[in-house]
């Protein structure tokens, strides 16, 4: 099995570094992630040092994004809310993909009653519109990083399981299966060992796909005030605050955005090349 | 203007098509030329890949990113169709030059309806109402042999079978009784009794209408009774072009003679092993400057890997493009 | 289809009823003042002390007769609210569904036929863009610049006070309208364009040229119409993405619509309105895929015909 998968994903990288934007995608990913993470090591504030002498001021030298109306540095607190933000995407990505594949390939491995069961309720999450659910439900909770996570994670399952229900279906039927299964190999090695390495591909599509998702949900509901509370910043509660003072410090506004939307579109990038790297037939030409 | 009444329908004169991919430059026609006359038929034959497709669908001004027609001339009655504006090219196709093509289930347009399909043409380039051009359109399916035209008029091209697909498509392409009919394989995808049927039907039509058609084809056999004269093409190339009985009595190219072997016969001795040509089809990314059939060929000598052999006259209308013809047995 | 509304009852039931300490005891936690008519009538209407599912079964009963039960906050009727606040919801998400089928169809469609060119790849870039920005940060750039720096467009709201002009109602309804409908601009025009490049390379467009009609009848006809089969059926499913996002949007414009009335009653703990909300959320998106089907069987005949 190794030596055969390999060289494939041997060449899965070779087709991704191709893929300009997509690497250079990554590198920014992985820069901002860990700057972000290391907040509390380079940020050049306390995310909460309250300065009564430079408060609102405009992006400067010693404050690159500006300061909010308690004077403490935006560039600071939005490294601490890419920390929160980007920590719940992945977080949310990981659970909702891990969730999706499982159930997945649960249903379309022994099919039946239950993958008719999963596949309607499948049906059913998707026909709930998200966002208004995860409204109820993140009202539930005392939002903390997990519980977010959980929540969000919780209403992103449905594409992955789809997918990898599709796939697992199609697999099943090849020979080397069949043949795993007559040499009396159990379920969970025919699953484990010969069926989800082969899924591998979609289910890492999705949930590169799923970390920008769940980002922008989560600035979403930090936004109407439902997510991480302050003053731990997160880039949706920071952009909560901005709004009634937008019109004369827009950048409270500009700057958080515009993180969300740097990570989001690294990400997505990185999806998109991770797609075509894996499935180079499906490019257009 | 006047011309003389044999004066050629469409003469192509040295048509050079090249598509420029990313792995380098594809010479798929490296410089052919053929006229037909009014009414007469000349089949294309070569094997997929040598070209005869894309020397067609050149002519026609279709040719498919990234290929490019890059020299040459295509005379439709002493008009260069290559040097044509897109608009003026749009008034001929369908008009004076009409197509058919090989699969007719993914030629004709699935979510349309056949009468749809085939008053467009009608109305657009006859200008006929509505109704005239139903009228026509039933007419049109009667005359290709379709029974109860009318309703078929609004079924959809899935409703239809393989043949009856095939004969909308010549309806279509007879819409405006064009002076020449290019047919690309149009029975390659069907069964072996339809095909008999699709090529008896154009027989007729050619015929009765005095069009002139370019059939292209992987299969000599077919063509036997249909055309007046074969061209047969390879690495882009014509290699051989005969009146039809001369070419298979008497081939002057050892490709054709190649083929000719290829071809299972009935009046041949029972038992005789059909052959096939040694070797592996031209790399068409190459530009050649020896013969290009050398490698694969009985009797390639020194001369055909130094210099391309020009297509000369062999007598009684036949030319090939061999150093050698003399030397070919049939 | 039943069966699926069925199931999507059960659920809501379920997250409502799992308000810490079910709906009325959360709400008593507060402290918050409550009409106690309105809460006994709940109570009876639910009969809390019956086991859940005798709970569920009245529940549904009343609202299969269409009785959502008594607004917490209001004390009206919740189907009288919904059915008030509705048309707003609907005008502001048909204005974006049109202006993104619009928008997405030129662009998809002239970014396929010039594959490559300038316009290509300011579609894709801006598609990019679109799909990763969060909605409620662009509605606030948006009220930044037309609104407070260029001060062309209104910011919040249906009407200007004291206004009745339907042009004004128009330019209430251009910034909401551009923000929720961005999304699917970049995500429809990005599908229709690999679905219409498909489309410009399949044999019946090559027989369509041979014809010699014009481009416009070769591309808007023969390549459009079978290049939107699958577009069709990805809008229906992003219609409940749609009725997401009008949640959001109306928080930002001050929009009257259900959206805004569920955030209100998300914060008031009001839960017969939430659930009567997400019920009719559910309803739509379970009537647009009814509609998408037979918007598939329209364009597709092969389809129709099976």
């Amino acid at each position: 099995m190794s030596d055969s998968s390999r060289p494939r994903r041997h060449s899965v990288w070779k087709r991704l570094r191709r893929h300009r934007l997509a690497v250079l995608s990554l590198v920014i990913f992985a820069v901002l992630t860990i700057v972000c993470l290391a907040a509390p090591l380079i940020a050049p504030y306390e995310f909460d040092a309250i300065d009564l002498d430079s408060v609102r001021q405009s992006p400067s030298a010693a404050h690159l994004m500006g300061t909010d109306d308690l004077g403490r540095d935006l560039l600071t607190r939005v490294l601490y809310g890419g920390r929160v933000s980007i920590l719940i995407g992945l977080l949310a990505a990981l659970i909702g993909t891990g969730l999706g594949a499982a159930i997945g390939s649960v249903a379309g491995y022994f099919g039946g009653r239950l993958e008719g069961l999963l596949m309607r309720l499948t049906d059913i999450a998707f026909a709930i519109p998200t966002l208004p659910l995860l409204i109820v439900l993140a009202s539930y909770t005392q939002a903390a990083v997990v519980s977010m996570a959980l929540i969000i994670a919780f209403l992103s399952w449905m594409t992955t399981a789809r997918v990898v229900r599709g796939e697992v279906l199609s697999i099943k039927e090849m020979t080397y299966v069949e043949a795993a299964r007559g040499l009396g190999a159990g379920h969970t090695r025919i699953l484990g060992r010969h069926i989800l390495p082969n899924v591998v591909g979609p289910i890492l599509v999705g949930a590169t796909l799923a970390v920008g998702n769940a980002i922008i949900l989560e600035s979403s509901l930090s936004f109407l005030g439902l997510g991480v509370q302050p003053p731990v910043p997160t880039w949706g509660n920071l952009l909560m605050d901005a709004q009634a003072t937008m019109a004369t410090k827009p950048w409270l506004t500009v700057f958080p955005g515009l993180a969300i939307l740097l990570v989001v579109l690294a990400v997505n990038f990185i999806g998109d090349g991770l797609q075509d790297a894996l499935d180079p037939t499906a490019r257009d030409i | 203007m006047t011309r003389p009444a044999d004066a050629p329908v469409l003469e192509v004169r040295d048509l050079v098509t090249r598509f420029h991919t990313e792995g380098g430059i594809v010479h798929a026609v490296s410089g052919i030329s053929y006229s037909l006359a009014q009414g007469e038929a000349l089949a294309l034959v070569g094997e997929s890949g040598s070209g005869k497709t894309v020397a067609a669908l050149s002519v026609l001004g279709l040719v498919p990113h990234p290929g490019v027609v890059e020299g040459g001339e295509a005379l439709l009655h002493g008009r260069d169709l290559l040097d044509l504006t897109d608009r003026a090219w749009r008034d001929v196709r369908g008009r004076q030059v009409a197509m058919i093509f090989q699969d007719p289930l993914t030629s004709l347009n699935p979510v349309l309806t056949i009468g749809r399909q085939m008053t467009e043409i009608l109305r657009h380039h006859l200008d006929l109402p509505r109704e005239a051009a139903n009228r026509r359109a039933a007419e049109l399916l009667e005359r290709v042999g379709i029974p109860d035209a009318i309703s078929r008029l609004s079924d959809y091209p899935h409703q239809l079978s393989g043949g009856q697909r095939q004969r909308v498509m010549i309806a279509i392409a007879l819409s405006c009784e064009p002076d020449v009919l290019i047919a690309d394989e149009p029975t390659t995808a069907l069964d072996v009794t339809v095909q008999a049927q699709i090529v008896e039907l154009v027989k007729e039509l050619r015929r009765d209408l005095g069009m002139a058609v370019l059939w292209i084809t992987h299969d000599l056999a077919l063509v036997a009774g249909l055309v007046d004269r074969v061209a047969v093409m390879y690495a882009g190339r014509i290699v051989e072009i005969a009146p039809v009985d001369r070419l298979f009595s008497q081939p002057r190219h050892p490709y054709t003679r190649g083929l000719l072997r290829s071809m299972p016969s009935i009046d041949e001795a029972p038992g005789r092993r059909l052959e096939s040509i040694e070797g592996a089809p031209p790399d068409l990314t190459q530009d050649f400057s020896s013969c290009p059939f050398a490698p694969r060929c009985p009797l390639a000598e020194d001369r055909c890997d130094r210099e391309i052999p020009p297509l000369l006259s062999t007598g009684e209308g036949s030319a090939s493009a061999c150093w050698f013809p003399q030397s070919v047995r049939p | 289809m039943i069966p699926l509304l069925f199931g999507i009852t059960i659920v809501l039931f379920a997250v409502i009823q799992a308000a810490p300490g079910g709906p009325e005891g959360s709400l008593l936690e507060t402290g918050r003042f409550i009409d106690p008519e309105v809460l006994e009538s709940y109570r009876r209407r639910l009969g809390v002390d019956q086991p859940i599912y005798v709970q569920y079964v009245r529940w549904l009963t009343a609202a299969l007769s269409g009785d959502l039960g008594i607004s917490f906050s209001t004390t009206r009727p919740v189907a009288e609210m919904i059915w008030e606040r509705l048309p707003a919801t609907l005008e502001l998400m048909g204005v974006a569904f049109l202006l993104a089928a619009i928008l997405a169809f030129a662009l998809g469609t002239a970014s396929a036929v010039k594959q490559y060119s300038l316009l290509d790849h300011a579609g894709t870039g801006l598609s990019f863009l679109g799909i990763a920005m969060p909605v409620f940060w662009f509605a606030l750039i948006l009220q930044l610049v037309f609104g407070v720096w260029l001060g062309w467009l209104p910011v919040s709201g249906t009407r200007t006070v004291g206004a009745s002009s339907f042009g004004d109602h128009l330019r209430h309804l251009i910034l909401p309208g551009v923000v929720l409908s961005v999304r699917y601009i970049a995500g429809w025009s990005r599908y229709l364009r690999s679905s219409m490049l498909g489309a410009l390379r399949a044999d019946y467009v090559r027989t369509a040229r041979a014809k010699g009609l014009p481009e416009s009848t070769v591309v808007g006809v023969h390549a459009l119409r079978n290049a939107l089969i699958p577009v069709t059926s990805v809008m229906a499913l992003n219609l409940a993405g749609l009725f997401s996002g009008a949640v959001i949007t109306e928080m930002v414009f001050a929009w009257p619509g259900i959206g805004r009335m569920f955030v209100q009653a998300m914060f008031a703990r009001d839960y017969p309105l939430l659930m009567g909300i997400l019920l009719l959320g559910s309803v739509m998106v379970v009537v647009f895929n009814l509609v998408a089907d037979l918007v598939y069987g329209l364009l597709d005949p092969r389809i129709r015909y099976e």
